[in-house]
């Protein structure tokens, strides 16, 4: 483990420069969205009155999450001195900032005012928790940024240790404030519970980890450089308890409120009777979303199989945006309580499961968040040497082979 | 009402702002006098001064409506017609997007099948989740207790929205220059009922609603003052908040719910 | 570079943007005129709530001051107020017709005046860029409570006109 020797990409190749176009072409359609937007206003988009976070925030709070999971595997590395991942921590230092930079961007482009980003950034309601996650944001760019910084220069590496530890915790608070967004609203029904918090800290561990293995995997393969599978199994089975304990925290929410009688019939509408709701709950985010990457992560299979880690990787990040669907959408559409025993009705959806169908300028905006996001991953890869050479079985684990 | 009595209470100089002061409790003076006639002969309704224009606003008063549903008759519409017009609030893209600051809600009893007529608008909470979330400070309270958006550092989040437990902000979801003069409102802004500010900075005593609703469902006064209509009210006649387990302490209160 | 040149370096750029800026605003020419030099659309007060060159240079802050003391104080006083710079500023024309700011090539005094100067003027994406009066007149019908209660503001003056008379005029 000793003398790995980290390069760039090369960066030339037909696959690269077809990779940036494809990027480009998703950059400018996200682009080519938000003018649309801006000059129209959010009319065009799917958004109403009733459901107020669309498709955009389903990217972007997904993106959000897995930008601090992402950070994961270079934490076992630092905070807990893991030699094992030291390689790979470079590499997840620089997909955490991406994944934050693509959510943000997304955010930020889906406000009703983005030119009045210099407001956000002036005024502050020391009590919204938005406001605290603007500082957690620029945060966390600050302090994964010297992290990295630690880990390219040995002349500071020796604060390497720490930034990494700080880095660690900022994550967790981070991830804690994104779900209190949600965890913290009284309104509605399926917020204003706690436990949402912890709960996207874990499904943070699991989305990240899921990407960062297909871009790791992507990357070696695509550069025709070795990882062997001591790497992959690792990384795969912690994939795996990721999944579980998400599942877990899915189960104890829905097991708290199938108790409680006042949300019997938010949990009516989201397990059985919301439509696209429902099965977004139950094929997305339970049975392709968890049990089969479960499934595919833990079951005896055909050695080195490669193809089962990365079917299960896209279909624990595809079951994550279902997740964070129900969460958003499920959690507006469905009506709040006026007056307890009385059915509403008027003008305003009182009473009544809000429709909500997103337009492909939602779409458009969404994935080319998700374009920035690689983009900056890419980039980075050209520019820093973020990855060793090599990591086979022989380079990573040499006392095994 | 004498110069001296003006002059007293605001120690105010300036000829200019004397002249507004006389015109302010002219005018308030002389609509709450005609309020008063139309509505309740021999009763004065509101004891509602005008406020010297140079003046700041205090929590010395908490303006507030109290509603009696049993007034409120099924399928009216008069109050929300009032407010669309006084604020502009033209049809654009159909009533999902539109701008609904007040809202005409039927409740009906799963059991029994019985049913409440009522206006809801914003609830101008005393405590207000609208004001704990916003990033910014757009979404603030007046020290009268009025619930407002600053549009002019509102980014258009939306996170109010979400936290409203009434669902009584509307987000503009388009441009439009059909604005009228009291009620700026711009695209990309969220916005509600301002309890209309204008007309209590005027001092008219009463809201486009309140004005309105002729059968007299609706209510305007002081909940500070406790000889305010609605304040002698309230206290013998009780009258209840909408979501009160939320303990928001709201500004609306309801009869017959 | 020598970096105890920079303090003389800054101060050098400094000056030379002052002076440009001071040159351009030197050069402005002010809001549109006719041939006789009257302001179009004619303003109607007498004269502003602030000298000209007090006004033209600093309305921007005096408006910023007044937005946030009425927004969050209430404090609603005519000489600051943007209401009433329309109200003022915003009149027919010889064909009875009042400009809007956002036609092409506006002849509004806000929108003539800006457009010139090209700086960016977002105060009516919100705010009316029509005087009160124009919609005491068309919009509300007589028969509405309203238009009682809006005949009187609709019909007072800008408060430069008033006088310690006005008081009269107003209890008639």
């Amino acid at each position: 483990m000793k003398n790995l020797r980290y390069t760039t990409i090369e960066g030339n190749s037909p696959r690269f420069l077809g990779l940036l176009a494809i990027y480009g072409f998703f950059l400018l359609l996200g682009f080519y969205a938000f003018v649309t937007m801006e000059h129209e206003g959010h009319w065009i988009t799917g958004m109403t009155n009733q459901v107020i976070w669309g498709l955009p925030h389903v990217f972007a709070i997904f993106l959000i999450v897995a930008a601090s999971g992402a950070l994961n595997v270079a934490s076992i590395a630092s905070a807990f001195n893991k030699s094992f991942y030291k390689p790979l921590a470079k590499l997840s230092a620089v997909l955490a900032i991406a994944l934050l930079a693509g959510g943000l961007i997304v955010l930020l482009l889906d406000l009703g005012r983005p030119d009045r980003l210099i407001v956000a950034i002036t005024y502050y309601n020391f009590k919204s928790i938005f406001a605290w996650n603007i500082i957690l944001y620029s945060g966390f760019f600050a302090i994964v940024g010297v992290y990295l910084w630690t880990m390219l220069d040995w002349q500071v590496e020796k604060y390497k240790r720490i930034a990494g530890t700080a880095a660690f915790i900022w994550r967790l608070i981070l991830t804690t404030g994104t779900g209190s967004i949600f965890g913290f609203l009284v309104a509605r029904q399926g917020y204003d519970e706690a436990i949402l918090a912890p709960m996207f800290v874990i499904m943070s561990f699991s989305y990240g980890l899921a990407i960062y293995l297909l871009v790791l995997m992507a990357t070696y393969k695509w550069t025709g450089r070795e990882l062997g599978d001591a790497v992959i199994n690792r990384l795969q089975n912690l994939l795996g308890v990721f999944v579980a304990a998400t599942l877990y925290f899915a189960a104890v929410y829905h097991l708290t409120n199938l108790y409680i009688t006042e949300h019997h019939g938010f949990e009516a509408y989201i397990l059985r009777d919301g439509g696209l709701i429902t099965n977004m709950f139950w094929y997305g985010q339970i049975v392709f979303g968890s049990l089969l990457p479960l499934a595919l992560v833990y079951c005896p299979r055909p050695a080195k199989s490669r193809l089962a880690v990365v079917v299960a990787s896209i279909l624990v990040i595809l079951g994550g945006m279902a997740a964070l669907y129900v969460i958003l959408i499920g959690g507006q559409t469905y009506p709040m309580t006026l007056v307890p025993g009385y059915e509403a009705s008027s003008s305003f959806s009182d009473g009544v499961i809000a429709s909500y169908s997103p337009s492909k300028w939602e779409l458009m905006l969404g994935l080319g968040g998700v374009a920035v996001a690689l983009l900056i991953v890419t980039f980075g890869m050209k520019l820093f040497s973020l990855l060793p050479e090599s990591l086979s079985d022989k380079v990573t684990n040499p006392h095994k082979s | 009402m004498s110069r001296n009595d003006v002059d007293s209470a605001t120690g105010q100089n300036s000829s200019v702002n004397r002249i507004d002061q006389y015109r302010r409790h002219f005018v308030g003076g002389s609509i709450a006098a005609a309020a008063g006639l139309a509505l309740a002969p021999g009763l004065i309704l509101n004891s509602v001064q005008a406020k010297p224009d140079d003046q700041a606003v205090s929590n010395k008063n908490r303006w507030g409506l109290l509603i009696d549903t049993s007034k409120c008759a099924e399928g009216c519409t008069d109050c929300v017609t009032a407010c669309n017009k006084k604020h502009g609030l033209n049809p654009v893209h159909g009533e999902l997007t539109d701008a609904q600051w007040i809202r005409h809600v039927t409740l009906k009893n799963k059991q029994t099948g019985h049913q409440i007529d009522m206006p809801m608008m914003c609830q101008h909470c005393e405590f207000p989740p609208c004001v704990d979330v916003c990033p910014t400070g757009a979404s603030f309270k007046r020290k009268d207790g009025i619930v407002l958006v600053d549009k002019h550092i509102c980014i258009g989040c939306r996170y109010c929205m979400m936290a409203c437990p009434y669902k009584a902000r509307s987000f503009v979801h388009e441009a439009h220059t059909d604005q009228v003069p009291d009620a700026p409102r711009g695209k990309g802004t969220v916005e509600s009922c301002t309890l209309c500010v204008d007309m209590i900075d005027r001092g008219d005593g009463t809201t486009a609603c309140a004005e309105a609703c002729t059968s007299g469902a609706i209510l305007f006064g002081d909940l500070n003052d406790s000889n305010s209509e609605i304040s002698r009210r309230l206290s013998s006649e009780g009258g209840r908040q909408l979501r009160a387990e939320l303990s928001l302490n709201t500004g609306v209160r309801y009869q017959g719910l | 570079m020598n970096i105890r040149r920079l303090p003389r370096l800054l101060l050098t750029a400094t000056l030379l943007l002052w002076s440009i800026g001071s040159y351009a605003a030197g050069n402005y020419s002010g809001p549109d005129r006719d041939e006789n030099g009257n302001i179009v659309p004619t303003p109607k007060g007498e004269k502003c709530v602030e000298p000209t060159d007090v006004i033209r240079a600093n309305h921007m802050k005096f408006l910023l001051h007044q937005r946030d003391q009425t927004m969050h104080k209430g404090i609603r006083t005519k000489q600051h107020s943007l209401k009433e710079c329309i109200n003022c500023h915003a009149t027919p024309d010889e064909n009875g017709k009042i400009a809007r700011v956002f036609d092409e090539d506006s002849k509004h005094f806000c929108a003539s005046c800006h457009q010139a100067a090209s700086v960016k003027l977002d105060c009516f994406e919100c705010h009316t860029d029509r005087p009160e009066d124009a919609f005491s007149l068309q919009k509300l019908p007589a028969d509405h409570a309203m238009s009682e209660r809006l005949a009187p503001a609709a019909s007072r003056k800008p408060h430069v006109v008033l006088n310690s008379q006005g008081q009269q005029d107003e209890q008639k």
